[in-house]
């Protein structure tokens, strides 16, 4: 605060203790209080753009900028995120869209507005294959944006075959695999290993040259917890080593 | 974490103290006293610290009468004291002096007060404080004795600011506190005298108070002492500070905010602080001192000063400045254009790789630009404003290329280029000759076939006989061509192909050998005629001498020896058309020949009439009839001569297909001895010696006719090669008919379409429809059948076709076929009575001994259970006051009252209660808790009649109770199985085995390890390694275990659901999941129900994990069969029921489907405030047996005697628990099938053997006829 002006709370600290309250009572979809992206309201188009990495600055984590469009104005938002396996929680409140559609915080902690695209939002270290959402929601939850991305993807390619895994389960046991670059109409062989199990199937590639979806669980005893998937097909073959269960919430 | 740009910032301003403005470092450090309570003539004292050097020792020295005096003030530590104030004296009462000494020592410190005789009440206090003046410090004193109730010590005045004031008194009575304005720092006890300080910042006049318990003598003294500042030695050296981060300059630009500020800092006694401001506003404090750092300093566009100012605890500063040029993100992004190989958005190009190149700009400027493929492949070009990107690699077909441009705020700009890529191939393609076999023998008409592939395809295939193209080329598959083997000789040839890409790439495939073993062309001669007037004439007429053939071919031939006539026509009875073969062939001033034909023609009598232009001289009118020709395109060749010899000859011809009528014909001078070498002579005129001969040659070649004269002479000869009749081509469509289902008939599930096709060359396949949609792949091969899954289909009237096609082409579609669809048949497919609109959503329901259905609901509404009576459709509400029960676990006890275990309390979070609902009294009560909290639990009724709890969360996503826990309904106490840990996750679907141990199955969340638990033992063993999925599970029979669908957690990311079906036989060695035919729908969230003649039901659940998405909730109902191990697809009910859907059987064998929702709160789209009865097949396979008797219960082991009047038609008993049912599994239900004897009007049942079979509670007991029709159940109690 600069000498003279008259003391108030500034609005980031208001937001600041926000946060810490509404993370510890975290939404979950058990709870009445659920932020659906199945209901996102028409219209509003909220992406993250990724930054360059700074690591002198923060973390080596991927760091993300918040672009929302489309959003009406005279209606105050706040941004809420969800990490993985987790409730969305609020993180900043505050914002209006001004007379060009940006959205503006209502004031800082200097006292001027600040423009959502000039804050950088970092998931911080984060698991392997999870998705991690943020949405920007109206102060009376009737109005959401909703967008999401994998900080840490678990992909592999071969040639121009691609293949992903998406981590599915919060207990780490189930992956969602998904490829793309294959040859249409091949058959491929799809492979999972893990504690000492294979399983293998043939699989016929589409038209796309997608490969299905492929959900993958694990389960047993034991500590091992290494698995390995792979897709061979006549042009490429793409295998990809991840952990599961626990291991699969190693942060990185 | 979060990391929000500004607010770190922020909370460090709000954390840091403002440093306050200049004020003096007078401190109070530390202080003691002693009160002896009899006379001392020496009072000793400590310092409780050790003292800091260069600081100001105070001892107030007082005592209670005026004979004594101080006669020395020393201290351990060799400090000097000078009197600071007094004595001052109250005569006859107390006497009271300050002192102090100046610029003290460091260390331990003892002070020691000397009297000259004894001092009565001798009170020694002594102070330290810091911060005063080293070298003078007292700066005025003043002192006031009096008697009254409050102390003074009159007013002394300042010069200076910044002064300690240190007062003290000694009195009668006892100090309660300090004055205004002061601090007290000690009061002594018991004499009650106080000593108290004052700093002050401003000259001026100053006094102390002291207010006393009581009025009473006093007297108080007060010192001024002056503060350090202006004395030897102050610290006057600021600290240095240095900015080494972001840079060492002075100066730094950065796009990047906030900033983070590090640095050191140093000064001669110490850095007590390092903080920074900003010019464009902002402040804080670093972290550190000597080495320090800054972080969230946001930044403002253009150029903001940044101060860090080091302190030391003099108050001295020293600053560095840093001046940032913050150049504010950029949000304009940049422009980006395709430039190469086009600016259009489309191109098309054969070469790979390829190259783009282009522009970019940007307002602040391009820091990259980059491309990908949406067929893989991406990368970074050359440059930036002005671009290229080579070596981009295309795949066959279209490749959208995106190119990217960036600038160093993030922002991006994309520009694409759709580029067709018709690859330059030089792969030739593969091909073979499938058909006919190497070495094969052939005839007739045979189909070739081959087959081709290429990497990018086959752009036609032209078969190659002995070489040569045989037919035209295939553009696509199949590769067949019917060939005509006798268009080519008897004997040995080579069929080959030879395939071509759209590249040009050509390969032939390996020739294979066949022989043609075509039988002898049916060529023949039929009948000749000749007339040879001797005279000129101008007509003349040859009648056939028998009825001509239709179809065969005349031959006329017409000399004449002259060559001034020429022939005008030749016509015959029959109105055949005759064309000339060959000539007329001149022999110049001496004769002429020429031969006509007529194909294809009529039958019956025929006459040819020859005219000429003019009467020619010796006409030589020679007929003949040929069967076996070519009805069509019979002349193949001719060929003529003329000479004058002894021999006339044709020259020669030759043939290219075998079976070839030769017919040869002279006009000589002499006469014709006979015919020539191979032919057969059909005439010789008489008298003119004119031959006519033939020959039928059966491969292609070349050939002459010859004829041997009777003289030398001039003669003509010709010869006509005609084609044999070829096979007809194969017009002859196939004949099909549809042999199954019969026309009229009614089909239901899955049932299989057949057909019978026959071609006189062959079928080359089938294919089948249903009201003009194919119904799978054609079949090529017999038996002509597809499976059709009726269920595709609406119920009601369908039509079946099929088409068969034979190797031509030729095609035909049978007859259509009517059949019904039965999906509007109960008896095929059950049938859903109307929805019944519910109070709540039935996340839980037990069906009660009574006939009445407990149902609970979900979220905060777990509290509100109710009563629904089938019979009148109505609800009791039977509220649990105890409990929110949802998401608890629930099964019957042996008495007939219904355990719920755990609750919800929150997400993820249980509760410890245990509820038993009294169907009879329709009351709650609340029983001993368990030990854990629990969950999403499942609870099973052991064959003890005990209850097992197992799994459940205790309080976050994924914290599974180990533990299970055995509930006594004798004791109503719960008792831990500690050594049976196990973490499994929620809703684990467990069954009591007939040895007595309990199976996990699987779970409602996700696969396990199928493990048994042998509770008394208190050990899980594992069952199959493979963890295989099952969203749900019934117990179908004992020990056999039946599991579909996915098991999934809710709040999860949504994946595909499966439909895959396991079973298990867990009454064999070694037991292992084996896996059956999936179900038609894929779900989750559904629910198994078996049902009374053992099939199985599964009903709700949807196509994917999302736990709301109505849009894929399966509404058709599927039945699986133990004897077929099949699923078939049945009716569907009304609505999606997916998470928290449930399914009851219900005694009149109809099944309860309710629930469905409840998930993201209350009154939600999903939420299902229904119930729906299905009535499955059986109830409509005929009358319903009954049950007029039965008893209440029975022991095990009995014999039950139960009356019914059809027992005489039962086919088997079942017994099926009550079922208690939430989150896709129920709880209780079992299947048994039970022995009986059947007599009259009653049948003899055998109650379950054990209580492993049928753990003790109450049952559903079924008949079923042996039509599979059910009765409506008697509800007994086994125990």
């Amino acid at each position: 605060m600069r000498p003279g002006s008259p003391r108030r709370i500034a609005p980031s600290l208001a937001l600041t203790v926000l946060l810490l309250f509404v993370s510890a009572a975290r939404v979950t979809a058990h709870d009445p209080a659920i932020l659906d992206p199945r209901r996102a309201t028409p219209g509003i188009r909220l992406e993250l753009v990724e930054l360059p990495q700074i690591p002198a600055v923060f973390s080596s984590s991927r760091r993300y900028r918040l672009v929302a469009t489309g959003v009406p104005p005279g209606v105050t938002f706040g941004v809420w995120t969800r990490d993985f396996a987790h409730g969305f929680h609020e993180v900043v409140s505050g914002f209006r869209a001004d007379g060009a559609g940006k959205l503006i915080s209502i004031q800082d902690s200097n006292g001027r507005a600040r423009d959502l695209n000039e804050m950088v939002f970092d998931p911080g270290a984060y698991f392997r294959g999870a998705i991690w959402e943020v949405a920007i929601v109206s102060e009376d939850r009737a109005i959401t944006a909703f967008t999401r991305v994998i900080p840490r993807p678990i992909v592999e390619q071969d040639g121009w075959c691609v293949v992903t895994l998406e981590l599915v389960s919060h207990r780490g046991q189930r992956f969602l695999a998904t490829g793309r670059g294959f040859v249409p109409g091949e058959e491929v062989v799809v492979e999972s290993r893990y504690a000492g199990r294979v399983h293998q199937r043939r699989q016929q590639i589409p038209p796309d040259g997608t490969l299905p979806p492929d959900v993958i669980s694990h389960a047993g005893p034991g500590s091992e917890r290494a698995a390995r998937y792979s897709v061979k097909g006549r042009s490429c073959h793409v295998t990809i080593e991840y952990e599961w269960g626990e291991h699969a919430f190693r942060r990185g | 974490m979060i990391v929000l740009a500004g607010v770190l910032m922020f909370l460090v301003v709000a954390q840091v103290s403002p440093v306050a403005a200049q004020v003096p470092t007078i401190r109070y450090v530390q202080s003691s006293y002693a009160v002896p309570q009899s006379p001392q003539t020496s009072v000793t004292v400590g310092f409780p610290a050790a003292q800091t050097a260069g600081n100001l020792n105070v001892v107030v020295v007082g005592w209670n009468d005026a004979s004594a005096a101080v006669s020395s003030v020393v201290d351990s530590a060799a400090n000097p004291y000078a009197l600071a104030v007094g004595p001052t004296v109250r005569p006859g009462k107390a006497t009271q002096a300050i002192y102090y000494a100046k610029n003290i020592r460091s260390g331990a410190n003892t002070v020691t007060v000397r009297f000259t005789k004894p001092a009565i009440y001798p009170d020694i206090r002594i102070l330290e404080y810091s911060g005063l003046d080293p070298a003078n410090p007292l700066h005025a004193a003043a002192a006031s004795t009096g008697s009254s109730a409050s102390s003074s010590s009159g007013a002394l005045t300042t010069t200076t600011p910044n002064v300690l004031l240190v007062a003290a008194n000694v009195v009668a009575t006892g100090t309660t506190g300090p004055g205004a304005g002061y601090t007290s720092r000690m009061i002594t006890t018991p004499d009650g005298d106080i000593v108290e300080d004052r700093i002050v910042t401003a000259a001026g006049s100053y006094s102390a108070t002291a207010p006393l318990s009581s009025s009473g003598f006093w007297v108080m003294q007060l010192v001024a002492f002056k503060a350090a500042a202006g004395g030897a030695p102050p610290d006057t050296t600021p600290p240095t500070a240095t900015i080494t981060t972001p840079t060492t300059a002075a100066t730094y630009t950065t796009s990047t905010s906030p900033l983070t500020l590090g640095g050191t800092a140093a000064d001669n006694v110490g850095v007590t602080q390092v903080s920074w401001a900003s010019d464009r506003g902002g402040s804080g404090v670093a972290t550190g001192t000597t080495t320090w750092s800054a972080g969230g300093i946001a930044l403002l566009a253009g150029t903001n000063v940044l101060t860090v100012t080091a302190r030391d605890a003099a108050g001295n500063s020293g600053v560095a400045t840093l001046s940032v040029t913050y150049n504010a993100p950029d949000s304009t992004p940049p422009t980006v254009t395709i430039s190469t190989p086009t600016t259009g958005p489309t191109y098309a190009t054969s070469t790979s790789p390829l190259t783009l190149g282009g522009t970019a700009a940007d307002n602040v400027g391009v820091t990259q630009v980059s491309w990908a493929s949406d067929r893989g492949g991406s990368g970074v070009a050359t440059g930036t404003t002005t671009w290229s990107a080579g070596g981009i690699a295309l795949q066959a077909g279209t490749n959208v290329l995106t190119v990217t441009a960036r600038d160093a705020a993030g922002n991006i700009r994309t520009a694409t280029l759709s580029v067709t890529y018709t690859a330059l191939d030089s792969t030739p393609p593969t091909v073979s000759i499938t058909a006919p076999n190497s070495g094969a023998s052939v005839s007739g008409v045979v189909t070739v076939t081959a087959t081709a592939s290429d990497n990018v395809g086959v752009a036609g295939v032209q078969f190659l006989l002995d070489g040569v193209a045989l037919g035209a080329e295939q553009s696509g598959p199949p590769f067949s061509l019917p060939w005509n083997t006798t268009t080519a000789s008897n004997g040995a040839h080579t069929v080959s192909a030879r395939a071509r890409d759209a590249a040009g790439n050509v390969s032939t495939s390996v020739a294979v050998p066949v022989t043609v073993t075509n039988a002898a062309a049916t060529i023949r001669f039929v009948q000749g005629a000749y007339a040879v007037p001797q005279s000129p004439q101008t007509t003349v007429t040859v009648a056939f001498p028998a009825a001509q053939s239709a179809g065969n071919l005349n031959v006329v031939v017409v000399g004449w020896n002259d060559a001034s006539a020429t022939v005008s026509s030749v016509i015959d009875s029959a109105a055949n058309p005759y064309a000339v073969a060959v000539g007329p062939t001149v022999r110049a001033g001496q004769a002429s020949q020429a031969i006509y034909f007529a194909k294809n023609i009529r039958s019956g009598a025929n006459t040819v009439t020859v005219r000429f232009s003019t009467a020619a001289v010796y006409p030589d009118i020679r007929i003949l009839e040929y069967g076996g020709l070519d009805a069509i395109n019979p002349l193949h060749g001719a060929v003529a001569a003329t000479g004058s010899s002894v021999t006339a000859s044709t020259g020669s011809l030759t043939t290219s297909a075998a079976n070839v009528l030769l017919v040869a014909a002279n006009l000589v001078a002499t006469g014709t001895a006979g015919p020539g070498t191979g032919f057969t002579s059909r005439m010789i005129t008489v008298p003119d010696g004119d031959i006519v001969e033939d020959r039928i040659v059966t491969a292609a070649g070349t050939y002459s006719a010859t004829a041997p004269l009777t003289g030398s002479g001039f003669w003509i000869m010709q010869l006509v090669a005609f084609s044999a009749t070829p096979p007809p081509p194969d017009n002859s469509p196939p004949s099909v008919a549809i042999t199954a289902p019969a026309s009229g008939s009614t089909v239901s599930g899955t049932t299989t379409i057949s057909a019978a096709a026959s071609d006189d060359v062959g079928i080359a396949g089938v294919a089948f429809f249903v009201d003009g949609q194919p119904v799978g792949a054609e079949v090529t091969s017999t038996p002509y059948a597809v499976a059709w899954d009726t269920t595709t289909v609406s119920g009601g009237g369908h039509t079946l076709t099929a088409i068969a096609r034979d190797p031509a082409g030729n095609s035909t579609t049978s007859a259509p076929v009517p059949v019904t669809v039965a999906a509007a048949t109960p008896a095929l497919v059950g049938q859903w009575a109307a929805p019944m609109a519910w109070p709540i959503v039935a996340v839980h329901a037990s069906l009660l001994p009574t006939g009445e259905v407990l149902i609970s609901d979900g979220q905060w509404l777990g509290n509100d259970a109710r009563l629904w009576n089938p019979a009148t459709n109505t609800f009791t509400l039977v509220r649990n006051n105890n409990t929110n029960i949802f998401c608890s676990g629930h099964c019957h006890l042996a008495d007939g009252r219904v355990l719920f275990a755990g609750g919800h309390e929150g997400g993820h979070t249980g509760v410890t209660d245990t509820n038993l609902f009294d169907p009879a009294t329709r009351a709650w009560s609340l029983v001993g808790p368990m030990r854990t909290a629990r969950w999403y639990p499942t609870v099973t009724t052991l064959p003890d009649g005990r209850v097992l709890v197992t799994a459940g969360e205790m309080g976050c996503a994924g914290c599974d109770a180990p533990l299970p826990e055995v509930y006594n309904p004798q004791t109503n106490t719960w008792t831990e199985l500690s050594a049976a840990s196990l973490a499994l996750p929620y809703y684990p679907h467990m069954h009591v085995l007939p040895d007595g141990r309990v199976l996990a199955s699987s779970t409602s969340e996700h696969p396990i390890v199928s493990s048994i638990l042998d509770v008394a033992a208190q050990t899980w063993t594992p069952v199959d390694p493979d963890p295989v999925d099952g969203g749900s599970a019934v117990m179908y029979l004992p020990g056999k275990i039946l599991k579909a669908g996915t098991s999934y957690h809710p709040d999860d990311p949504v994946v595909p659901s499966a439909a895959t079906t396991y079973v298990i036989d867990t009454t064999q060695p070694a037991p292992r999941w084996r896996q059956l035919a999936p179900m038609a729908y894929a779900r989750t969230y559904h629910v198994l129900t078996v049902l009374p003649d053992g099939t199985v039901l599964v009903t709700g659940g949807g196509a994917t994990t999302d736990a709301v998405g109505v849009s894929g909730g399966a509404l058709p109902a599927e039945i699986w069969s133990p004897a077929t191990e099949t699923w078939t697809t049945v009716a569907s009910m009304a609505a999606p029921r997916l998470y928290h859907s449930t399914a009851l059987l219900m005694p009149d064998a109809r099944v309860l489907v309710m629930g469905g929702g409840r998930f993201n709160g209350v009154d939600e789209p999903t939420d299902q405030l229904s119930g729906q009865l299905y009535s499955p097949p059986y109830l409509f396979k005929g009358a319903r047996p009954t049950i007029t008797a039965a008893p209440g219960s029975a022991t095990y082991g009995a014999t039950m005697a139960v009356g019914t009047p059809d027992a005489g038609r039962i086919a088997s008993v079942a017994l099926i628990r009550l079922g208690s049912v939430t989150h896709a599994i129920n709880m209780d239900q079992r299947f048994l099938s039970l022995g009986f004897t059947a007599g009259s009007g009653s049948l003899s049942v055998q109650a379950p053997a054990n209580a492993n079979l049928a753990p003790p509670g109450h049952y559903m007991l079924f008949l079923v006829d042996t039509n599979g029709v059910p009765s409506v159940a008697a509800t007994i109690r086994i125990q």
